[in-house]
């Protein structure tokens, strides 16, 4: 979007919506938090845990079989695997997929109406209240993590007692994505107001993190040098995805470490030997 | 929410007080009572949130949890991050505790059989009316049979001394069983537990066939250490699996590696071979560990020229394996899944123990190290029950010789037996069948009555974990909301009956709560008021301590000249495919497949969700002439079912994997109807030696049934591939 065009959306949503429309300034943390994600793909195993307690903290609809079959299962963290080779030199590659909650992010600048926006702690926000639908921003999101509802969600009775009351259970028409657990940041912020101290590396941890068995997952503040997210983001085997599309990713996975592999270090890829070698 | 450390949790828990007390004040009393602001139940603020400490199942799935629990409604299940077997962290399957305790067509009345047995016809009753009825035919029983899934500590000892009370006997039954690599153990190691896997500081893992990181035996704790022995402080360790199907495990290894069905103890054997040959370990024992099972000259029968046409694993390879096993130390060697699951399979398990000897990882860190057992006054977990034992008393019960009550807890034993072994047919030649459960399930549906139990969330316990984490643990288990049915606990059932019947003979504790207090107070009483003590273990979710225990005392009962070549159910010709059944990660053997969580999280090998699927290799297919979502017929000697094709490059050619789980008739809406059941189809072989159920023992044929089915794959992009120019996964050396 260029700059003209998006002042000019600035001013048309700042008509509608009034002066609560953040600018960019306001949006780009400078010197103050930027939660993120750090995820070593050498000690994820694809077991579906992040998967199931994202669903269970985030009161994230049933994916019914039809839903799956319709490709509108909603999944806020979803493992996406890959193949290499073939039998018997074949492998299976694991990532977890979720919203990359970037510095420079597509689905942002796309929104008519200002449902999503960057927050001063580098969270990627969707206001389900603003959001009327238009899904340009699943369009523009080069991950699909973005999930629109095409009906509301049921929980058949007493399905629903199992509802987390701090998250808002989303309707229809509207778009849901991963927060990174903001209820558990924003308890943490309360709770260590109330104590008067900082949030402690470590004292939140979303869902996804405060399951994964193999602690493949590690949240914290990126701009914090002394964080365990913070310095695991400075290994030598640090990439972000796609990122070839500048989106800045607040999401930093660690290479899988193979030693079977034979890698083209001048250009970073890796040639499909895996199992060739034992 | 903020994380939940310890700290947080033990602040949070003692603000409870703790205990009895305070659950059953939290909780409001039925769904429909308003509360008032100005008079509130103890330790009760709308919106505040409060955590207890409890266990994941009535039976022994050996996490401890701790559960969000709001307005007196359970919210949230986590991992107890005090419990040395778990440390916080949790699977998939134990997270769904909240929906099979708020589930839609979860049982909340007894039930009294109408119609035939199976039909699944029944009337509601009171729950007096049932408990009149189930006295008066313990009444007039001459012996009664308990049946449950694999059970210790408070629940365990009243299973027990009920049956003994009334001349019977207490089975427990495993579908997929752990009984193999028990007989591993005690043949092998010597003892009668479970070892503890050191794998997070283990340099190297050679697995056949277990999933360790997936479904096998105790899947949390292992991955827990799987973080650490692929990224902890130390050299990162390396991982080869050898399976006839990949597996999770499989697919996250640096060398994967197909082995023929039933080889898995050839190969280890030739694997010591070359170890031996090339003198590639630094273990002055290893010559005194060959003797010890034939000598090297037997070995020597395994070089790998020699086996590589029987294993399938080319010479060079093996040799390759025996290296990268051998210079990366210490070393762990593990079986399970269908190395241990052939006619063969105690052989392949002992010969992987040798390997284990050879290289000195008996009894060191980083390899196998003995489990203590439980505390003194908690009892140890019921060994489980064989395949061929039970398949034994299915026979004696059609026979006649059968008991004149079962009551069956938490087991699915008609799901779980192939069909082969008429276990629905004996279940209903026992004259009464009490059924227990939280959901209907096929085995409640050949009840004559169903009582509906409390969930795990609802009911008091205590457990000892197995295997433990190489340390000494009791967990404990308390209700963290008031019973949301008028369900009563197993334990508590068979006390008021036992007490109703024979009072002569029962315990002096009359609810499970008492008994489990007072268990508790043998163990961990001592002198001084033991109130204090029993909150803390409730609190903590258990005690544990810091030391090891136990030692190995290696038995030489095994030969390397006794591995006996894998025997098959059906011939190579009319059934030319292998069957590889496989646990699902997240409908385990079939008891989650209730919940819809667990029904629509994706296989992580095919990302398939809600059926049954049969994975083949896609040349196999091309030559079957069909291709994914073409729906085959799958038939063995014993049976036959529909699963729908996914085309798997990791599949072998010659073999099949069908996911355990759906196949279902009772259960409910999310379960009922949906795919197939690959057990009921199994040949009834065992294991030689261990009696185990020998589940990848049949060979099968497949044809294709000219109908299609959609496969509900979380994937978009059919196989997709990890572009060598652009990989979404990158790939580094270290």
């Amino acid at each position: 979007m260029s700059s003209a065009h998006e002042a000019s959306a600035r001013a048309t949503a700042v008509a509608t919506l009034g002066e609560t429309i953040p600018t960019d300034a306001e949006v780009t943390p400078l010197d103050g938090r930027r939660w993120g994600m750090v995820i070593d793909l050498d000690r994820c195993t694809g077991c579906q845990a992040c998967v199931v307690a994202c669903q269970a903290e985030n009161n994230i609809a049933i994916n019914e079989e039809n839903r799956v079959l319709e490709r509108r299962a909603k999944t806020w963290i979803r493992i996406e695997r890959y193949w290499e080779g073939e039998f018997p030199n074949a492998k299976a590659r694991f990532i977890p997929v979720l919203c990359q909650h970037c510095g420079n992010a597509p689905c942002e600048t796309v929104c008519p109406v200002w449902a999503t926006y960057h927050n001063p702690e580098g969270l990627n926000v969707q206001v389900y209240n603003r959001c009327i639908g238009t899904r340009f921003c699943a369009n523009g999101c080069p991950y699909s993590v973005r999930y629109f509802n095409f009906w509301n969600p049921e929980w058949p009775e007493p399905l629903n007692n199992q509802l987390n009351p701090d998250v808002t259970v989303r309707t229809k028409g509207i778009i849901e994505k991963c927060t990174f657990c903001l209820q558990r940041i924003n308890r943490a912020r309360v709770t260590s107001k109330n104590e008067d101290r900082e949030i402690a590396d470590g004292e939140v941890q979303p869902a996804c993190v405060q399951s994964c068995p193999t602690t493949a997952l590690v949240f914290g503040d990126l701009n914090d040098p002394s964080t365990t997210a913070s310095r695991l983001a400075e290994s030598e085997r640090r990439y972000t995805l796609l990122e070839n599309f500048g989106t800045d990713p607040s999401v930093v996975y660690l290479k899988k470490v193979d030693p079977h592999v034979e890698i083209d270090h001048h250009h970073g890829h890796h040639a499909e030997t895996a199992g060739k070698h034992a | 929410m903020s994380t939940l450390g310890r700290r947080r949790f033990v602040m949070g828990s003692t603000a409870l007080i703790g205990g009895a007390t305070v659950v059953a004040c939290a909780a409001p009393e039925r769904e429909s009572q308003v509360q008032s602001f100005v008079l509130q139940p103890e330790q009760s603020l709308p919106g505040q949130e409060l955590w207890f400490a409890t266990a994941c199942a009535h039976t022994s799935c050996g996490n401890s949890v701790v559960v969000r629990t709001i307005d007196g409604r359970a919210k949230k299940v986590e991992g107890n991050p005090a419990f040395p077997v778990n440390q916080g962290k949790l699977n998939v399957r134990s997270q769904s505790g909240v929906q099979s305790l708020y589930h839609p067509d979860r049982l909340d009345t007894p039930k009294k059989r109408r119609g035939l047995r199976g039909a699944g016809t029944f009337n509601n009753l009171e729950w007096a009316t049932a408990l009149d009825l189930l006295a008066e035919k313990l009444s007039d029983a001459s012996s009664v049979t308990i049946i449950t899934g694999p059970i210790s500590g408070t629940r365990a000892r009243i299973a027990q001394d009920f049956a003994g009370a009334f001349a019977g006997e207490h089975l427990v039954y495993e579908t997929i069983e752990s009984s193999v690599w028990r007989q591993v153990a005690k043949a092998g190691l010597g003892v009668d537990r479970l070892p503890h896997l050191d794998i997070a500081n283990a340099h190297s893992i050679l697995s056949f066939g277990a999933d360790f990181l997936s479904t096998w035996i105790s899947p949390t704790q292992y991955s827990i250490g799987y973080g650490e022995f692929r990224q902890g402080a130390g050299e990162r360790g390396r991982l080869i699996q050898v399976e006839p199907r990949m597996s999770t495990t499989g697919a996250n290894a640096d060398s994967w590696v197909y082995v023929h069905p039933g080889q898995e103890g050839a190969l280890a054997l030739s694997i010591a071979q070359v170890i031996a040959a090339e003198g590639l370990t630094g273990n002055d024992n290893w010559f005194d560990a060959v003797n010890a099972v034939g000598g090297l000259d037997a070995l020597n029968a395994y070089a790998p020229d020699l086996v590589a046409e029987r294993t399938g694993v080319p010479a060079s390879r093996i040799q390759e394996i025996a290296r990268e096993f051998a210079s990366h130390q210490p070393g762990l060697a593990i079986a399970g899944g269908p190395a241990l699951a052939s006619a063969n399979g105690l052989d392949n398990g002992l010969a992987v123990i040798l390997l284990n000897r050879m290289v000195g990882s008996v009894g060191r860190v980083g390899g196998l190290l003995p489990n203590p057992g439980p505390r003194t006054g908690i009892t140890p977990p019921v060994v489980p029950t064989t395949f061929e034992a039970l398949a034994s008393r299915a026979n004696a019960w059609l026979d006649g010789d059968s008991p004149d009550v079962a009551i069956v807890f938490d087991a699915d034993p008609v799901y779980g037996m192939p069909e082969a072994t008429r276990f629905a047919d004996a279940l209903g030649s026992i004259p009464f069948v009490v059924g227990i459960g939280t959901a209907m399930s096929e085995t409640l549906g050949h009840a004559d009555l169903v009582l509906p139990a409390t969930h795990a969330f609802e009911e008091w316990g205590d457990f000892a974990p197995d295997p433990m984490p190489g340390q000494q643990v009791a967990g404990y288990q308390q209700p963290v909301i008031t019973p949301f049915v008028t369900g009563r606990s197993f334990g508590d059932v068979l006390l008021t009956a036992w007490h109703e019947v024979k009072p002569e003979t029962a315990p002096t504790w009359e609810t499970m709560r008492d008994a489990v207090r007072a268990g508790a107070e043998q163990s961990f009483g001592g002198s001084g008021d033991f109130e204090a003590r029993w909150i803390d273990l409730l609190k903590n979710g258990g005690a544990w301590n810091t030391a090891h225990g136990g030692s190995f005392s290696p038995s030489q009962d095994w030969n390397i000249n006794l591995l006996a070549e894998p025997q098959f159910s059906g011939d190579e010709i009319e059934f030319p495919m292998h069957l590889v059944p496989f646990e699902s990660v997240a409908l385990g053997t079939g008891d989650e497949s209730a919940n819809p969580w667990m029904q629509a999280t994706p296989d992580p090998i095919t990302s398939t969700t809600w059926t049954t699927w049969v994975e083949v290799n896609p040349k196999t297919a091309a030559a079957l002439g069909v291709t994914r979502g073409d729906v085959v017929e799958i038939r063995t000697l014993h049976g036959k079912f529909e699963a729908t094709v996914y085309e798997s490059p990791v599949s072998a050619p010659g073999i099949i994997g069908v996911p355990i789980g759906q196949g279902h008739r009772f259960g409910g809406r999310w379960r009922e109807d949906r795919g197939a059941n690959v057990l009921a189809a199994l040949a009834p072989l065992t294991v030689a030696g261990a009696g185990g159920l020998a589940w990848a023992a049949t060979r099968a044929a497949v044809t294709p049934t000219n109908n299609f089915k959609q496969l509900p794959t979380i994937e978009v992009v059919p196989n997709a591939r990890n572009d060598s120019e652009e990989p979404v996964v990158q790939i580094s050396h270290e």
